[in-house]
């Protein structure tokens, strides 16, 4: 226990070296999609007055389904777009469950996430089994756009091409792209304003005339899929792996971020940038140095503290839509 | 319109009949998927659990550990709370609890005992007090916070094994010492073992008295919420806080009361784990799942008391048949997992079912 003041300066020393800082930069942008994704769908579908909890399920379903097909068929792309497919297929039922049905979405969202927990692990394990020979080729993983070995020859920077190579995978920039475009659908579009609509007042939106039934799907269904992408994104280009609980809780992190940013996609990306940036740094500071890499585990805890000490911060501020996680039933 | 007598028994026993089918089926279907025969994933789930005594006490053993915690997510969920944070209360519990007995002289077992016990218990509760508090004054969702300090609990857990508690036989691994005979709960049952030469010998089984501890709280709870005023206010902190106010409810104490009992029964239940059934500690056992079951069986159980006492059970089952399918079939032990998610799903359909039925 003696040990920790050392190893504390050597984070400190680590802090002040500026490579340090840009090689976690490009490690952020790598880690950013991966909740980007499922906290813009989140917001869009908390704006319309659903609480996906099930979130968390959706990454998982994505994960599995994007690394399968992938493996299956050799082109990422595939996998993800069979990812979103499925999460869509899943999100049909699911969103008329909680959205025409009215069941508990807390317990739904509680029961989605076991249930894909357990199933894509059976199904991931039985995958391999019957395919070893795919299982010794890999995941095929989304590459960057931009090579970082020629890069660095070029601009003579071996931590600033990796930043650049990092920013240019497609993925990374379409998450980058969707926060805008969640904010122009949301403030700027007919739809958008539906969507806010059904969320804060159900019944007036009915009475204006909006389907609040089909309204709610949609934006659901656009949580579902964005989820699933966030899900395919980690195993398809940030891991390259799957294993058993491969999101680690990222869908409830997401859930954190919405409120954090007061359910308006803009102010949602900056404590996700936050975050990834926390995670990136405590993940380049234990692997430069062995003595800390021992004790990752308690470099581990402190993303998790961070955003439980964002709470009283930016929780003041918070003010979810009126009609949030509340069934509306036609009058 | 209600119904009363025995209609409303059927119904409600027909309602759980088909549950409990299509779980079951559903288990089978994924075994059957794996390459396990159906036959087998049926008598590992169904007739396993029950062909023994050592078996049974298994399930036991498992009830304490969900029951103890579900008791506490019972509580809170009649206040309208989710604390999903039991799995990292009880490990915190568990930790604390080899804390205790490593690093307190030994005076007489039933003080250390006791000692070690409130340790545990004041270890979850100030796991659930933080997110507590961030309900109560910023309403921060407890559901996020809570599932996120069970994170950094199994950090904590890690961070204990390979420090304060690491044991001294550990060779590298992260695992704790053995429980002084003297600081261990008494074991309550034994089974009778036939040995080579045809002589029955009795073992111990892994039962303690740890049972009648987690009994006594559930009468003691039981008799608090179900039969007194205190249920009644967190019932009215339920329907809504601004009601609860309204009615002279002090919204800010009972959350946080609340809150502290689910986890100070969580970190409780860690003790009764360690200190009956484990006997020391190890990163393996770091995902028990114990806290997600009993969130189940809170839900299943409706949080009453009586109630979760039977979901609690019947959880506790369906463990110890996955178990006995992974070691006899080679199953995923994730399959619980899913088997448990689709059951939640169709307590959801439940409610709805029922009130449709008329049965509330």
């Amino acid at each position: 226990m003696s040990i920790i003041p050392p190893e504390l300066a050597r984070v400190f020393e680590l802090l002040l070296v500026p490579s340090i800082w840009i090689t976690s930069l490009a490690l952020t942008f790598r880690i950013l999609p991966a909740i980007l994704f499922a906290s813009i769908g989140e917001t869009i579908t908390e704006r319309s007055g659903v609480v996906n909890l099930g979130i968390e399920g959706f990454m998982l379903l994505g994960a599995v389904s994007g690394v399968i097909v992938s493996m299956a068929t050799g082109d990422p792309w595939i996998g993800i777009a069979s990812a979103m497919a499925v999460a869509l297929l899943v999100g049909v039922v699911y969103s008329i469950l909680v959205v025409y049905v009215g069941v508990n979405q807390a317990i739904i969202g509680l029961s989605l996430w076991l249930t894909f927990l357990g199933l894509s692990d059976v199904l991931f394990t039985n995958f391999i089994r019957a395919n070893p020979e795919l299982a010794a080729q890999g995941i095929p993983k989304v590459r960057s756009l931009i090579d970082p070995a020629e890069l660095a020859e070029t601009i003579g920077s071996r931590e600033l091409a990796g930043l650049i190579s990092s920013i240019a995978n497609p993925l990374v920039v379409l998450s980058l792209a969707l926060v805008p475009a969640a904010w122009f659908l949301l403030n700027k579009t007919l739809y958008g304003v539906k969507i806010r609509a059904v969320g804060e007042d159900p019944r007036a939106a009915d009475a204006a005339g909006v389907n609040v039934y089909r309204v709610r799907m949609a934006a659901t269904l656009i949580g579902c899929v964005l989820a699933a992408l966030s899900g395919a994104y980690l195993t398809l280009v940030y891991l390259g792996d799957f294993r058993f609980n491969v999101t680690a809780g990222r869908g409830f992190i997401a859930l954190a971020m919405v409120y954090f940013g007061n359910w308006n996609p803009i102010k949602v990306a900056v404590p996700v940038f936050l975050y990834s940036l926390i995670d990136a740094l405590q993940i380049a500071i234990t692997s430069s140095d062995l003595s800390l890499a021992r004790r990752y585990y308690i470099f581990n805890m402190i993303p998790y503290l961070f955003i439980i000490a964002l709470i009283p911060i930016l929780g003041r501020m918070a003010r979810a839509p009126s009609a949030l996680m509340k069934h509306y039933r036609k009058p | 319109m209600p119904r009363s007598g025995l209609v409303r028994l059927a119904l409600l026993a027909g309602i759980y009949i088909v549950i409990l089918a299509v779980g079951l089926a559903f288990a089978v279907a994924v075994a059957y998927i794996n390459g396990i025969p159906y036959s087998e994933t049926i008598r590992a789930l169904v007739l396993e659990p029950f062909s023994s005594i050592l078996n049974i006490s298994e399930i036991f053993v498992r009830f304490i550990a969900i029951y103890t915690i579900a008791i506490g997510v019972a509580i809170a969920y009649r206040a309208g709370l989710w604390n999903i944070g039991g799995e990292g209360q009880f490990l915190v519990g568990a930790v604390l609890t080899l804390i205790a007995a490593k690093y307190i002289p030994l005076v007489s077992p039933a003080l250390n005992l006791s000692a070690m016990m409130a340790l545990a218990v004041a270890g979850g509760a100030l796991w659930a007090l933080v997110p507590a508090i961030l309900k109560a004054k910023y309403g921060g969702s407890e559901i996020v916070t809570t599932l996120m300090l069970n994170i950094v609990a199994a950090s904590f857990t890690l961070y204990a094994l390979d420090g304060p508690i690491r044991g001294q036989a550990s060779f590298g691994y992260l695992i704790s010492d053995v429980l002084p005979e003297e600081l261990r709960l008494p074991i309550i049952l034994q089974y009778p073992q036939i040995q080579e030469d045809g002589t029955v010998v009795w073992v111990d089984t892994r039962l303690s008295v740890a049972i009648y501890i987690t009994l006594l709280i559930a009468a003691v709870a039981y008799i608090v919420v179900e039969r007194s005023h205190y249920g009644l206010i967190l019932e009215t902190l339920r329907r809504g806080w601004d009601t609860a106010r309204y009615a002279g409810v002090r919204v800010y104490r009972v959350v946080i009361a609340s809150m502290l009992i689910a986890g100070g029964l969580a970190g409780l239940a860690g003790f009764l784990h360690v200190a009956g059934v484990l006997h020391r500690f190890d990163s393996g056992q770091i995902d028990h799942g114990f806290g997600y079951l009993a969130i189940l069986a809170a839900v299943m159980g409706k949080g009453h008391i009586a109630g979760t006492l039977l979901a609690s059970l019947f959880f506790s089952i369906v463990l110890i048949g996955a178990e006995n399918l992974r070691a006899e079939t080679g199953g995923a032990y994730s399959l619980v997992w899913a088997v448990v998610g689709v059951m939640m799903m169709l307590i959801a359909l439940r409610e709805l079912l029922e009130s449709r039925l008329g049965l509330r």
